[in-house]
């Protein structure tokens, strides 16, 4: 039993994991990621009234008070794949008919949860989760005309939480806990200057800004689910907003421009090979998620969700680098609104689901650049779950449409259009006991 | 009376249509333009008038942009004429190309599209039809190259913008009526500076006479020739390696001029007001202006730079405060009479200074900063006075941006990529290699530090989003920031 039991979490922890493993990209508006299970994947997201599953501890953690089993194991990935991830240039610069693509490469985000029934009415959940992501490389990195603003960048969060969740009557039910979370952040550029001999803009130096150790910050979620009467339920959650403090170094590198005189006026004004300590802060948004779902039949449920998320947090990021004043880097992102639809048809073997969701983006027009070209999305998802015995295989696909993005207004000068759609196949395994 | 038939109806409905439908650019004809201006119309820099440059003088990028078939330019083959700077160390030391370009349109039979001649003032665009009724300098050098009148006949440029009948005009005088003042160090009223009352004439006439032919255009107003790198780059006081030298109290050093010494002296420091400008480049290495305290080797120490020109090859170098503020205040003149006289013809004015000021602040493009800094900024040609291609690129864009504006225009921006990474469409300043010089030594490790101007550290930290510092490194400790310059003076 033991041994079965141990084989079934690893397998489920396993899964999840790995896929945590890899670096996120941003998948809902701003850098924020939603896709923390197959099902409610499927259903587009709407799953706060639903949470019918152990991602109830992302979706609403009331939802874990009403599960059945003493024990249930959960634990998956969506990989990201990106057909398209263009961008067309517009004059003055970096002008008409520039063309430029993001890489292919795959990404990943993991979850995985456990739920143990402690009494009838008191169940203990944890798990972990992806709760933000952003992965924006650009191919051609070297020749790209953004790579003095952005190369590459790269920021991972993973969240880890133990939840309570009350059954307080048949019909509602509550769940908190702590929420903490652990992030890093890689960025890269190139530093141009003019050559005085050519008077022309080289590129003189590389830059990595790489965050060291990793920052852990405590926050909270919790959730409340109302089920007044046997076919409809009400559900609402909260996830608490957190500015993490990060500290690490910015390392630089020499691009010989051919002239030696120019490269060692550089050298002199960069600290080139060296790594220079700077900190800085990455407000996170709170998020409220809440919905309704009616049983239109036995077997067939309808889901709508409303999330607000708090982009205004992140209105700013100050550098802090050392020798060096402060400098404020202004975002000024806005508050957002994210409708989600989903239908679900549960049958004997599985179910079967799909979903719809629209998704603002928070970012204005200035801030649109090759940092993180953001924009309002589109998404369809489909998805289904079989059950075998004790394990239930669920499947999923999110496909996001990322709105046609033309800006004119960025407070760098770097204009044109964004062109992303995405695919988001999801896998999650589940196992009860 | 008669009512239209269904037929007439539908074609006036059809005309109205597309009369409002037409294209915001329409608002603006190019196919014609008239560009009567100065050097920096018709694309001089770093010293010289030649090809690579031409092609992307303002006029030139802005009918290139727009899609104009027919632009017409005095095209000077490479190498150009008067002598193409070339910078061959950060010391820095300028080199100079062969000058014997040769023109490459001479035979064209109609007046060019580009009326700008390098060195004329207003009085030269209204009047002067050959060299021999020129200003002296460059005006005289290269009217006849534009206007060709003993092949044409028809006159000024004026005249022969009127002949062109144009669909669009430009008038750009940015400041030959007072930079002479400043290039030679020599500030006289009506002599190196034009009279107000004889501008205003001229300006007067130049725009009656233009907007008869068409009335719609675009009239310059004057650049502050005191807020140019020629007169910006250098302080008043001792530098070395591009920092400031301090006495044993902790002050700078002021340099040395004739004006307002006690007691007969020939040379005492001069006031932190005074203008000091790029001619003092030529003396600061044998001592001139330099207290024989501080460079007791310097054969010339002790001597005061000079404040007016000593003869035709030798220009003054400072101007004082006094000569600084009749300047300024004649710029102001000038830009009231071009003013008045756009609002009488309806011309739009164009405010330069805007643009100089803008410039001076930094232009971002795509994460790269073009300033106004000497050598580093990216915007201004090694003479200090004239723009580089990237510097016409953003005056050329700057200017399509007010005709949207002011014409209700939607012509396309400029792209600027090829300008900042090629260095124009035809490769732009950059000279040959084989002219570097080699730097070795303290010489080599001053000339590092005096282009890592606080200003260029600034610039490079600007990419990494940091702001310029206020304070910085001085031979005594932090001094206060300063305005960038680029002669170390202790070993010319």
């Amino acid at each position: 039993m033991f041994k079965s039991i141990h084989n079934r979490l690893a397998t489920v922890v396993l899964v999840g994991l790995v896929a945590a493993g890899s670096a996120g990209r941003v998948e809902s508006a701003g850098f924020a990621l939603f896709e923390q299970g197959a099902k409610a994947t499927a259903m587009g997201g709407a799953f706060v009234a639903t949470a019918d599953d152990p991602s109830a501890m992302f979706f609403n953690p009331a939802g874990n008070a009403f599960a059945d089993n003493k024990l249930t194991l959960e634990g998956g990935g969506v990989i990201i794949l990106r057909p398209t991830a263009e961008f067309d240039g517009a004059s003055p610069f970096p002008g008409n008919g520039y063309h430029a693509e993001m890489s292919k490469g795959l990404y990943a985000i993991g979850h995985g949860y456990g739920v143990l029934s402690l009494s009838n009415d008191v169940k203990l959940a944890v798990g972990f989760w992806s709760p933000n992501g952003l992965g924006v490389p650009w191919e051609n990195s070297d020749t790209f005309s953004g790579r003095f603003l952005s190369q590459r960048v790269d920021i991972r969060q993973l969240a880890m939480s133990a939840q309570l969740a009350v059954k307080l009557s048949d019909s509602i039910a509550i769940g908190a806990g702590p929420e903490i979370r652990l992030t890093d952040v890689k960025l890269s550029k190139n530093i141009g200057a003019i050559n005085p001999f050519t008077q022309r803009f080289v590129d003189v130096a590389h830059v990595s800004i790489v965050s060291t150790g990793t920052p852990v910050k405590v926050g909270f979620t919790a959730g409340l689910l109302v089920k007044p009467c046997e076919r409809l339920r009400f559900g609402i959650a909260y996830h608490s907003h957190m500015d993490v403090d990060l500290g690490g170094g910015a390392e630089f590198g020499k691009i010989p421009t051919g002239n030696a005189q120019f490269d060692a006026a550089v050298a002199a004004g960069l600290p080139i090979g060296k790594t220079v300590p700077g900190t800085t802060t990455v407000q996170f948004p709170s998020l409220t998620i809440f919905g309704m779902a009616y049983d239109l039949t036995p077997h067939l449920s309808l889901e709508v969700d409303g999330n607000y998320t708090t982009w205004k947090v992140f209105d700013q990021t100050v550098l802090r680098i050392s020798g060096l004043p402060d400098t404020t880097l202004a975002h000024n992102w806005e508050n957002t609104w994210t409708v989600r639809a989903g239908v679900l048809y549960k049958g004997k073997a599985g179910w079967v689901a799909g979903g719809f969701v629209y998704d603002q983006t928070p970012q204005p027009d200035a801030d649109v650049s090759p940092f993180l070209p953001d924009s309002n999305r589109t998404g369809g998802s489909i998805g289904a779950g079989i059950r075998a015995g004790k394990f239930e295989f669920q499947i999923s696909s999110l496909f996001l449409w990322f709105h046609e993005r033309t800006v004119s207004t960025n407070k760098d000068n770097f204009n044109g259009t964004y062109q992303t759609f995405a695919i988001l196949p999801g896998v999650t395994i589940k196992s009860t006991f | 009376m008669k009512t239209p038939t269904a037929p007439l109806r539908l074609v006036s409905a059809a005309v109205l249509a597309a009369a409002v439908a037409l294209p915001a650019a329409a608002q603006v004809d190019l196919t014609r333009i008239a560009w009567v201006g100065d050097s920096e119309g018709a694309g001089f820099s770093a010293g010289c008038l030649t090809k690579r440059v031409q092609v992307d003088s303002p006029p030139a990028i802005i009918a290139r942009t727009a899609g104009v078939a027919d632009f017409q330019q005095p095209i000077i083959n490479d190498p150009g004429l008067g002598n193409c700077m070339v910078l061959t160390s950060l010391a820095p030391s300028f080199g100079a190309e062969a000058g014997n370009g040769t023109p490459a349109n001479l035979s064209l039979p109609r007046p060019y599209n580009n009326l700008s001649i390098p060195g004329c003032a207003i009085g030269d665009m209204v009047r002067a039809t050959t060299g021999a009724e020129a200003s002296p300098g460059s005006c005289r050098s290269f009217i006849d190259l534009v206007l060709r009148n003993s092949a044409l006949h028809i006159g000024s440029p004026i005249a022969q913008a009127v002949a062109l009948n144009p669909t669009f005009v430009f008038l750009e005088n940015v400041g030959n009526d007072y930079l002479g003042a400043v290039l030679s160090g020599t500030v006289i009223d009506g002599v190196t500076v034009t009279p107000i009352a004889a501008f205003t004439a001229d300006i007067n006439t130049a725009l009656t006479t233009l907007k008869t032919k068409q009335p719609k255009g675009i009239v310059f107003g004057v650049a502050d020739v005191t807020s140019i790198p020629f007169t910006t780059t250098l302080p008043p006081f001792l530098t070395s390696g591009g920092k400031l030298v301090l006495d044993p109290a902790g002050n700078p050093i002021p340099l040395l001029g004739p004006k307002g010494c006690v007691g007969g002296a020939p040379a005492c420091p001069i006031p932190a007001n005074t203008i000091v400008t790029l001619n003092a480049a030529a003396y600061l290495p044998y001592g001139y202006g330099i207290p024989c305290a501080v460079a007791p080797t310097l054969p010339k120490c002790n001597n005061p730079l000079p404040a007016a020109a000593i003869d035709a090859t030798h220009p003054g170098a400072l101007i004082y405060a006094a000569d600084v503020a009749f300047l300024k205040s004649r710029g102001v003149q000038y830009n009231a009479a071009i003013q008045a006289a756009a609002t009488a013809s309806g011309y739009k004015y164009y405010d330069v200074n805007d643009f100089l000021l803008r410039l001076k602040a930094g232009f971002d493009i795509g994460g790269a900063t073009i300033n106004a800094a000497y050598l580093t900024g990216g915007a201004f040609s090694y003479d200090g006075f004239h723009l580089t291609p990237i510097g016409y690129a953003l005056l050329a864009d700057d200017l399509i941006q007010f005709m949207n504006a002011n014409f209700g225009a939607a012509l396309p921006r400029v792209n600027l990529s090829t300008y900042l990474f090629n260095g124009g469409t035809n490769g732009g300043l950059s000279g040959s290699s084989a002219l570097y010089v080699p730097l070795n030594g303290e010489d080599f490790e001053r000339a590092v530090q005096g282009i890592f101007t606080p200003e260029f550290a600034a610039q490079l930290a600007s990419m990494f989003s940091f702001p310029k510092p206020a304070l910085v490194q001085g031979d005594s400790g932090l001094v206060p920031r300063i305005e960038p310059h680029h002669r170390g003076v202790e070993n010319p």
